[in-house]
């Protein structure tokens, strides 16, 4: 009889447990759209461009756009809401950017002259509107996101 | 019979072990609840300091008719003085009983900038530090380190900062938040309304080379910047720039008089607890950048609205088209980015729900 109540009394504290540690979810989370996965590739001059930005800019109104940077490879995974990846699926303008202080100007003396970053690809890609760079990411997601860029 | 003759006897071994175990099993439970309980009174601390700078900003307002820009002061570059990148934080030590420090301020003499290794820019001020961030000097170079501070103001939601040809000659800019760069606004200029209008919000001192309250290395160009662009170049899972952080000059919070945008304010174009890039081509403190609201309690930040509220706002807030572009300082077009670059709006006419 005792080790019935004992299990009894096991069981109520776990399951009071499990409840009180579910998570709730925040209604901030609950609005969000939903994303399919979208990965892809840039190239500049024919080789893998590593480093780079790439933004995708929704061309409908009220849409949500994605960013990514790429790899060694330059490959990129796009993500709307890091840390989670994937993009909502849709149609995007899509600029690419890349780069670097000039050498020596990393700064570091209080009030220095203005040290100005250079683009290290034609400055026309970090434009969504003169890239000329699109992609549609269908409803199941894609993987063949590719852009070769020319200088 | 038997029954009887073992409630006499006392408890078994085993009874005895599953009482032990559930007792163990509760205490489990507390311990964290004791630590979460701690947690929630250093918030709340952190909290009651950013109420006090809600006061003092509503009785620098009764005094002087608008409240202070978060950067500006005497002097430029060749005249010296405050070399005009004085934070706006330095106008309300009067207002939150720092008097003494205010006078200091006045009395010093000649060419004496905010980021220089004398008093009263390397006094540590109470009310300027949350104790939820244990920082205490800058990772990159420990010399580097002034006073800290972990409130700074909200410079709306595109670029903040003083613009790079600042060094030259002070330049007063606009921005589309309550503060700016030698500018001052006040509540006649919030015609969002002051209690949908972000006044100030929390700042986080660096305990890492490369994690919240760093700016990254990588610049992005004026064109191109947009808040995805800058989230792109940080892991939201390490909380760290796997392309590299800047080290040119300290961490955010360690530099309370600083005038310059990185030091003493922030934009809600980005998520809280994000990202910081520079926005606008500049590669330096003071150049313009999207500089985020960062805390180091769990989900979120603390921000004081321009109407004197305190509240919590959740790091998953609607934050719309990351991926607009910055929209100019002068515009008073509605918020690309959702309820949060609403809030951090004063003048651009959205409709902000419950937040």
């Amino acid at each position: 009889m005792y080790r019935a109540q004992a299990q009894v009394t096991l069981i109520v504290v776990a399951v009071l447990v499990i409840a009180g540690c579910g998570r709730q979810k925040d209604r901030w989370l609950a609005a969000r759209p939903s994303t399919a996965p979208a990965r892809g590739e840039v190239t500049f001059q024919g080789k893998p461009l590593e480093g780079a930005i790439v933004v995708f800019q929704p061309t409908a109104p009220g849409g949500i756009g994605a960013s990514a940077v790429t790899d060694v490879q330059g490959k990129f995974e796009l993500r709307t809401f890091p840390p989670d990846v994937g993009a909502v699926p849709g149609r995007y303008a899509v600029s690419v950017m890349k780069t670097a202080m000039p050498s020596g100007g990393t700064g570091g003396a209080d009030d220095p002259s203005p040290i100005q970053a250079i683009s290290l690809i034609p400055e026309k890609y970090a434009l969504p509107t003169m890239s000329d760079l699109s992609a549609n990411i269908p409803e199941e997601g894609t993987e063949d996101l590719v852009f070769h860029l020319k200088p | 019979m038997l029954m009887s003759k073992r409630s006499k006897t006392g408890f078994t071994l085993i009874e005895l072990l599953v009482v032990i175990a559930i007792i163990a099993v509760l205490i489990a439970l507390l311990l964290p609840a004791v630590q979460q309980a701690r947690e929630a009174a250093r918030r709340t601390q952190c909290k009651n300091n950013l109420k006090q700078f809600g006061l003092a900003l509503h009785n620098y307002h009764d005094v002087y008719s608008n409240f202070p820009f978060f950067g500006g002061g005497t002097g430029n570059l060749s005249s010296g003085g405050q070399r005009s990148r004085l934070s706006g934080i330095a106008c309300l030590l009067p207002f939150v009983d720092q008097t003494g420090v205010y006078q200091e301020i006045q009395s010093l003499p000649g060419d004496n900038p905010p980021y220089n290794n004398n008093l009263p820019w390397t006094r540590v001020i109470s009310v300027m530090q949350c104790p939820s961030d244990s920082g205490q000097q800058d990772p990159n170079n420990a010399a580097n380190t002034r006073g800290k501070k972990n409130y700074m103001f909200c410079a709306g939601d595109s670029h903040a900062g003083n613009g790079c040809a600042r060094p030259a000659f002070p330049v007063p800019t606009r921005s589309r938040g309550m503060f700016a760069a030698l500018t001052c606004y006040g509540i006649r200029d919030a015609q969002d309304g002051t209690s949908n209008t972000i006044a100030m919000a929390e700042m986080v001192a660096a305990s890492s080379t490369n994690g919240p309250g760093i700016i990254a290395k990588t610049v992005l160009p004026a064109g191109g910047a947009s808040p995805a662009a800058c989230a792109a170049l940080w892991n939201a899972t390490t909380k760290s720039y796997p392309g590299g952080a800047y080290t040119g000059e300290p961490a955010r919070a360690y530099r309370w008089a600083d005038g310059a945008g990185s030091f003493t304010a922030f934009s809600t174009a980005i998520r809280p607890n994000s990202a910081s890039c520079f926005s606008n081509g500049g590669g330096t403190s003071y150049c313009d950048g999207i500089y985020s609201a960062e805390s180091r309690h769990s989900g979120g930040v603390q921000v004081l609205m321009a109407d004197g509220a305190v509240r919590f706002v959740s790091e998953n807030i609607d934050t719309g088209n990351q991926a607009a572009l910055l929209p100019a300082v002068t515009t008073s077009t509605a918020s690309p980015y959702g309820v949060w670059g609403a809030l951090g709006t004063r003048a651009s006419g959205e409709v902000v729900g419950d937040f």
